[in-house]
């Protein structure tokens, strides 16, 4: 039994990861992010992670998915397609990946999968659990706990921070966004959309400092 | 039931460089609060470099008394003092530099010079860290607050942009990192550095590809923190984009602290699994001098040519991490200092440039600069000559040593290529020297704009420091090989 | 600690000079170059010829981690060379006071950081330290050409830098891999003294490259024929008294580096590598005399012959005998200071022919100036190796070791002597006899031109008449520099030159 919800659960989960990447409209994207994590509590729930395995159906499927689909119904639905890669990046990022892929599962599969056996592995009864894991995180791992505790600090303030521009600053009459699109590097600087192939053109005003 | 929980020591007093500049920076997210925006102006940055010089102090005061703290998740020793105190002091000067420009029009005073701290933080745990998990949550602290300070200025869409690109680049090199870790601690079955250098040299875990797998894969994470080729691509436009004092920290502190951890990690427990990591670090050395040169060449926006150098620059350095030995890692620290402060050098002068001419950050407004003020094009002078590696500086000191490092290593043809890529650098450094002292121009911004002292003051004291660097380094090289000591013997 | 402060005096006048403002510069460095030059002469009087070796030395741990050491010393080798930079910067330093410079606080400081830096090379005794006053000295000429030359200055100045440098910067891997490899080849912690480096000689096959990269670096400073491209224009657009400086010293320095560095220390590739120098060395004396006399620039004429010379010192170090390399070492002495007067001379003459330094546009000036046409005279006879002139003796020395070494090469450079004669004759009778065509000013030497010339072309004269004190003090170390070489080739320098002395 064990085995088959393995695979079924991983497939999904590479199957869902694969979607959100694959998918040109955002709101598939997203629904395919959900049922990545899904099976991904799933995987969780076999290495006898209940706890973890409930936190990220509640928090990640459940509170995080739900502000992404709203942010795609407020932001996207423009019928704009994501943008397509170009040129040689479309030759060679799959090689890439592919390299890489190959690289780890040679990696994966040398170190002879020793973790394969037909006893399954010894876990205690308390493992898992959420005493556990509290313990954990107050003594063995207290001070990366308490650092997260800045970590989300700092992005509240980023975020607040990164908001406020929305308040309608100015350049001279023009609202900001549209004068700050008229400026763009000046072609054959190197920069990454130019490696990536054409520049996306805002506003029309393109290349003129 | 789970029975009373017995809670970890602390040993406060070697936490006090963390914990004070955790306080510093919540006072000075505080004090961006004070209702008068010219008392903000100068109790914010005040504030926060009185922070930064406890913290210094409290750093210094751990100078040759390593310890490992709350629950093996720190280790202060001299690598941490060392590279801490480069940290602390980017940031400081960041401060200085950044007093001028209108951080209240961005995401606010008190907003911006936190997330500095906060950002020094992440650093400085970063360099600490003694287990994985630790060196994860480091780097997301330094990272996070950086992604937003690349996007502070708001008028530039290049801000914004640098910010979005810094972002995403960045989480995939915290993705791979986290792969990687993941790998390692898979290999080994433990996250605590001492522990995985135990199961290594005791198991036979050196030749499980899982470990050769997440080290490759720590390695590229951490490439792209410290931006060597071929992990580079986002570091021009992002430091192009990024406000010139926030670019400034970046060349110099997040390069220290990316740097600091891999010498951490690969001198530390991967020592045995030294050949398998040191032809790697070997051929991303090399594509970083040879990339990051040759990259440089065209650069016409002084912020793009100083983005790829510091590109080459950080395989000078690496260069100095292939040889293992207190040799090498000395050499690695001490060209590190140097780097940091003949790159603060440059930077001074571009800002100072940049408020007073027009056109102040590309080539052509450097333009007749030695006419029109000789100190400033000093310090940028000296600053060249010492990245490009010409005597009198610190700069030429650093790379003998490294050069010495690897020739005693057995890795001359690393050597060469140092030298190589030093020879094709001086055709752009010694184009920035030409222009300013060499061309006729007259690129005065109208109506003239005052002289900022405080940034020419740190431009030549940076100036005036990498020369003591070239003219005495015995001091400081001694200080460094004593890092490279306390790194190995810690093992 | 006299050579400490010899070798810093320059540079600390140059940068009191650039502190204190424009009205002190020029004192101060005149000050500092006649001080620097009465230095040099006092310790060349208290230098102990009985004794000979290495005297009034300075051994200071400097970069401890390193093992790089503050050494310094005079011994035979380079008492005369370090008496003919200071004597060649005071020259120079007074030609510019005697003439208004732009920006003069920079230029003086640039001036006396170049001078410091040749001083320091001359003198340093730790390979390393060498190395890095071989890359300094380019920084000072860098500016100097780019700010206060004529012309493409910004090109000249960079192809100038980039070519020593590509150099200079292969010496310094190399410089740093002996002593990394001396010290595990023999196992033993070993710093960069040069003394204790030639105790301790390399493998043969790592002298090979690191001989090839030393050997890179000296050939372009000289500058020897296939590495000569950046010639021209840098000496097209330098500061004629700056261009007395970097021609007059720090080519030698080049030259000195084969005799001090080079040979001792890799003697086994020194010997393997001896035909392809003497290859070099011959071209440079052909292709140099061969450019040297279809130029019709004034500057150009003493460039090109430049190269020839040295190739002279190049194929006399390269023959591996004493009467060779102690030609060698006569004759950087002798081309040091004829050529100080000849491109000063050179000034003087573009003044007279409308600032122009085409040979065309001169001619009968000695018309109406006997001095000035004596003058260079001397000189120009001293630069063609005229009997009598010390020159002579140079390359006479040179050719007899070479004879005695590689016959062939003494044949060919033979012809470079010939060739000299036709150069020098013909540009000294294009600009002082001949048809004035242009309306050529026929001005006798003022006594201001006169200053910085007439005691080069006194020294001249002297060591025309007794150039053996210098040879006396260089025999004993200029054998000893090719003996561990000569050895490996399977040359006898100690017999050709007993046999030389009994002939003198």
């Amino acid at each position: 039994m064990t085995p088959l919800i393995f695979f079924i659960a991983s497939i999904g989960a590479i199957a869902g990861a694969v979607g959100v990447i694959a998918l040109r409209n955002p709101f598939y994207g997203v629904l395919s992010l959900v049922g990545h994590l899904l099976c991904l509590a799933a995987l969780f729930l076999l290495l006898h992670a209940e706890f973890l395995a409930a936190a990220q159906v509640i928090v990640y499927a459940g509170g995080v998915m739900v502000l992404y689909v709203f942010v795609v119904a407020y932001v996207g639905g423009s019928g704009e397609s994501l943008g397509a890669s170009h040129g040689w990046l479309r030759i060679l990022t799959p090689v890439f990946v592919g390299v890489l892929l190959l690289e780890l599962m040679v990696a994966t599969l040398g170190s002879g999968l020793k973790a394969i056996g037909t006893e399954g592995a010894d876990i205690q009864a308390s493992f898992g659990s959420p005493a556990e894991i509290g313990e954990l995180l107050l003594t063995r791992f207290l001070f990366p706990f308490e650092v997260a505790s800045l970590l989300l600090l700092v992005a509240a303030i980023g975020a607040v921070g990164l908001a406020r521009r929305r308040s309608g600053f100015t350049v001279g009459d023009a609202p900001l966004d549209a004068a700050a699109r008229s400026v763009s590097p000046p072609k054959g600087s190197g920069t990454m959309a130019e490696a990536a192939g054409d520049r996306p053109v805002f506003g029309g005003k393109v290349g003129d400092q | 039931m789970i029975a009373a929980i017995k809670a970890p020591l602390i040993d406060w007093s070697a936490l006090a460089p963390f914990t004070s500049l955790t306080v510093g920076a919540v006072v000075v997210l505080i004090a961006g609060l004070v209702g008068s925006a010219r008392l903000r102006s100068w109790l914010v940055p005040g504030l926060a470099l009185v922070t930064l010089a406890v913290t210094a102090v409290e750093l210094l005061s751990r100078w040759n008394h390593p310890k490992v703290i709350v629950s093996e998740a720190l280790r202060v020793d001299n690598l941490t003092v060392t590279l801490g105190l480069l940290c602390v002091g980017a940031a400081a000067f960041a401060v200085i530099l950044s007093l001028r420009s209108d951080t209240e029009e961005g995401v606010g005073r008190g907003e911006y010079h936190s997330l500095l701290l906060f950002t020094t933080i992440g650093m400085l745990i970063l360099i600490a860290a003694n287990d994985l998990v630790t060196i994860f949550v480091g780097l997301e602290l330094l990272s996070i607050p950086l992604y937003v300070l690349c996007a502070t200025e708001l008028r530039r869409e290049h801000s914004l942009e640098a910010g979005l690109k810094y972002l995403i680049v960045g989480s995939v090199g915290s993705a791979t990192l986290l792969y990687g870790l993941a790998l390692i601690y898979g290999a080994t079955g433990s996250t605590s550095l001492p522990k995985i250098g135990v199961a290594i040299s005791d198991t036979g875990a050196l030749t499980d590809p899982l470990l050769l797998a997440g080290m490759a894969l720590a390695i590229a994470g951490l490439s792209f923190k410290a931006s060597a080729a071929p992990f580079h691509q986002w570091t021009p436009d992002v430091y192009e984009g990024a406000p010139t004092p926030v670019t400034t920290f970046m060349a110099t502190a997040t390069k220290a602290a990316a740097l600091g951890i891999l010498l951490r990690i690969l001198v530390g427990p991967l020592l045995p699994a030294v050949d398998d990591w040191a032809p790697v670090i070997a051929v991303i050395a090399t594509l970083s001098i040879v990339v990051g040169n040759f990259g440089a060449l065209g650069q016409d926006s002084l912020k793009r040519m100083l983005a790829w150098s510091s590109v080459a620059q950080v395989g000078y350095l690496l260069a100095g991490l292939v040889v293992a030995t207190s040799l090498g890692i000395g050499a690695l620290v001490f060209y590190l200092v140097v780097y940091a402060v003949m790159t603060l050098a440059a930077f001074a002068v571009v800002i100072e440039n940049e408020r007073t001419s027009d056109d102040g950050e590309r080539l052509s407004g450097f333009a007749g600069l030695g006419r029109r003020r000789p100190w400033l094009a000093g310090a940028m002078t000296v600053s060249m000559l010492s990245l490009a590696g010409l005597p009198p500086t610190g700069g030429f000191i650093g790379k003998l040593a490294i050069i010495n490092a690897d020739a005693s290593g057995g890795w001359m043809w690393l050597a060469i290529v140092l030298v190589l890529g030093s020879l094709v650098s001086l055709g752009y450094y010694l184009r920035v020297i030409a222009t300013m002292w060499m061309t006729e121009g007259s690129a005065e911004k109208t109506p003239v704009v005052k002289q900022a002292r405080e940034i020419v003051a740190v431009a030549l004291l940076a100036a005036a420091v990498t020369i003591a660097a070239g003219v005495l380094p015995s001091w400081p090289l001694e200080r460094a090989q004593d890092v490279g000591q306390t790194v190995i013997s810690s093992r | 600690m006299e050579l400490t402060l010899l070798l810093l005096l320059p540079l600390a006048t140059g940068l009191l000079g650039a502190v204190l403002g424009n009205r002190l510069v020029k004192p101060l460095a005149v000050l500092g170059g006649l001080g620097t030059l009465g230095l040099a002469v006092g310790l060349a009087l208290n230098y102990d010829t009985a004794l000979g070796g290495s005297q009034f030395t300075v051994d200071k741990l400097w970069v401890k981690p390193l093992g790089i050491h503050w050494a310094l010393t005079i011994d035979g080798l380079n008492l005369a060379l370090v008496v003919l930079t200071a004597f060649v910067y005071a020259s120079v330093v007074v030609a510019c006071a005697l003439r208004e410079q732009e920006n003069p606080r920079l230029f003086y400081f640039h001036l006396g950081l170049g001078a410091s830096a040749v001083l320091g090379a001359f003198l340093a005794q730790d390979l390393i330290l060498f190395v890095l006053f071989f890359d300094l000295m380019l920084v000072p000429f860098y500016f100097l050409v780019g700010q206060w030359g004529t012309g493409d200055r910004v090109g000249a100045t960079t192809k100038m830098v980039i070519y020593t440098l590509a150099g200079s910067l292969l010496m310094l891997a190399a410089a740093v891999a002996t002593g990394a490899l001396t010290a595990s080849h023999h196992g033993q912690h070993v710093d960069f003294l040069i003394s204790n480096l030639q105790r301790l000689p390399l493998g043969k096959g790592t002298q090979q490259w690191v001989f090839l990269c030393f050997a890179a670096a000296f050939l372009v400073k000289m500058p020897a024929v296939p590495l000569h491209g950046w010639l021209k224009d840098a000496y097209k657009s330098m500061p004629l008294p700056v261009l007395a400086l970097f021609s007059g010293v720090l080519s030698k320095v080049a030259a000195y580096g084969f005799l001090k560095l080079a040979l001792p220390l890799f003697p086994d590739a020194a010997a393997s590598f001896q035909d392809l120098l003497l290859g070099i060395g011959v071209l440079s004396i052909v292709y140099g005399s061969a450019l040297a006399f279809t130029t019709n620039d004034a500057r150009l004429v003493v460039g090109y012959s430049s190269i020839a010379q040295l190739g002279f010192i190049l194929i006399g170090i390269f023959s591996l005998t004493s009467d060779g390399a102690q030609g060698a070492l006569l004759q950087m002495v002798n081309h040091g200071i004829v050529t100080v007067a000849l491109v000063l001379i050179v000034g003087v003459l573009a003044s007279r022919a409308k600032g122009s330094e085409d040979l065309g546009s001169m001619g009968g000036i000695a018309m109406g100036a006997p001095v000035l046409a004596v003058v260079f005279l001397i000189a120009a006879f001293a630069n063609l190796a005229m009997p009598a002139s010390a020159n002579f003796v140079g390359e006479f020395l040179i050719l007899k070791g070479v004879f005695d070494s590689v016959t062939v090469v003494a044949v060919i450079a033979c012809l470079g002597v010939a060739m000299a004669a036709v150069y020098m004759l013909r540009a000294y009778i294009r600009a002082m006899h001949g048809p004035d065509t242009n309306g050529v000013e026929q001005r006798d030497l003022s006594l201001r031109e006169a200053l910085p010339i007439l005691p080069a072309i006194a020294l001249i004269l002297a060591l025309a008449l007794s150039p053996q004190p210098l040879l006396k003090r260089s025999e004993g170390p200029a054998t000893a520099a090719v003996i561990p070489a000569a050895k490996a080739a399977n040359i006898d320098p100690i017999q050709t030159a007993t046999a030389a002395q009994g002939k003198r």
